[in-house]
């Protein structure tokens, strides 16, 4: 009966004690830091330089009509003229004008994307340089 | 055998006080302690919320400014656009070609030779030695007098 309950009591002091001694140990506080990371830049090739080659406008009226067919003929050029009215000439110059526009706008655009991206990283670089330099910065002749 | 149990109860009784007070003191203190870091994390917020603002709002004043431009922009080259439509629009080409062909075919040749330049141009062509020598954007280019270097204003 004396060892039944001495059994019983060293069992649930074991139990007692491997239970006190887990909340004995500290639990350790997990910190969580996040840090910005700068996207890479964006670097694009330049848009390819144009060259137009070189268009002639022949004016053939009533008048001038066999004179250029003959001056055509005594250049060896082929006598297959492709004609415009002049509203027809009117109009493809207006349509190429629309297209300068276009040209114009969109690099418009692309300026003034340019222009709010790279304020943000200048206005970065600019803090970063006003920042004022200790002393020992100042005389620190590896800095 | 009375006053041992009244002092039983007594005791109790002011065991029970203590205990309770006790407990609305560590109650209290962990009230505390929590609106304190809630009062202490509300600040943090409201300081990343005002910092957030103030970003916005520097960024808006960016974005009205380029929107500004872009919109000036536009206008010059809406204006800059309207330029042939209103020049041929105040002339007969057909019947100038009538009567001066040559030179009016002269016109057209050099008329177009410009335009082509200012697509070169505009593709970021270096310019030429007579370009770069021009001393006005008339004799720069008369198709696109306003990519004039010097040009400080709409042709």
């Amino acid at each position: 009966m004396l060892s039944h309950s001495i059994k019983n009591v060293l069992g649930c002091g074991l139990a007692i004690l491997l239970l006190s001694s887990c909340s004995g140990t500290p639990v350790k506080e997990i910190k969580v830091s996040s840090t910005a990371v700068e996207k890479p830049q964006l670097t694009l090739p330049p848009v390819d330089v144009v060259r137009m080659r070189k268009v002639d406008w022949t004016i053939i009226t009533e008048k001038n009509f066999e004179e250029v067919v003959a001056n055509a003929k005594k250049e060896g050029k082929t006598v297959a003229f492709f004609a415009l009215t002049d509203d027809g000439y009117a109009n493809l110059g207006l349509n190429f004008s629309d297209i300068r526009a276009l040209v114009q706008q969109q690099k418009s655009i692309i300026l003034a994307y340019e222009k709010y991206y790279k304020n943000v990283e200048e206005f970065e670089k600019i803090k970063q340089e006003v920042k004022p330099k200790s002393t020992l910065d100042k005389f620190n002749p590896f800095k | 055998m009375l006053k041992i149990y009244v002092m039983l109860v007594v005791v109790a009784i002011i065991g029970g006080c203590g205990y309770g007070a006790y407990w609305y003191y560590k109650d209290s203190q962990q009230r505390i302690a929590t609106l304190t870091t809630n009062n202490a994390k509300l600040d943090g917020a409201i300081k990343q919320s005002e910092a957030a603002i103030a970003s916005i709002q520097k960024d808006m004043k960016k974005v009205n400014a380029q929107l500004q431009e872009v919109s000036k922009d536009f206008a010059d080259i809406r204006q800059q656009n309207s330029q042939l439509a209103e020049k041929l629009d105040n002339i007969d080409l057909g019947i100038l070609a009538i009567n001066k062909p040559k030179s009016i075919e002269r016109a057209i040749n050099g008329g177009t030779k410009n335009a082509g330049r200012c697509f070169e141009i505009l593709s970021g062509a270096p310019l030429t030695a007579t370009e770069k020598e021009a001393k006005d954007a008339k004799s720069f280019n008369k198709e696109c007098p306003w990519l004039w270097p010097g040009n400080t204003a709409t042709q």
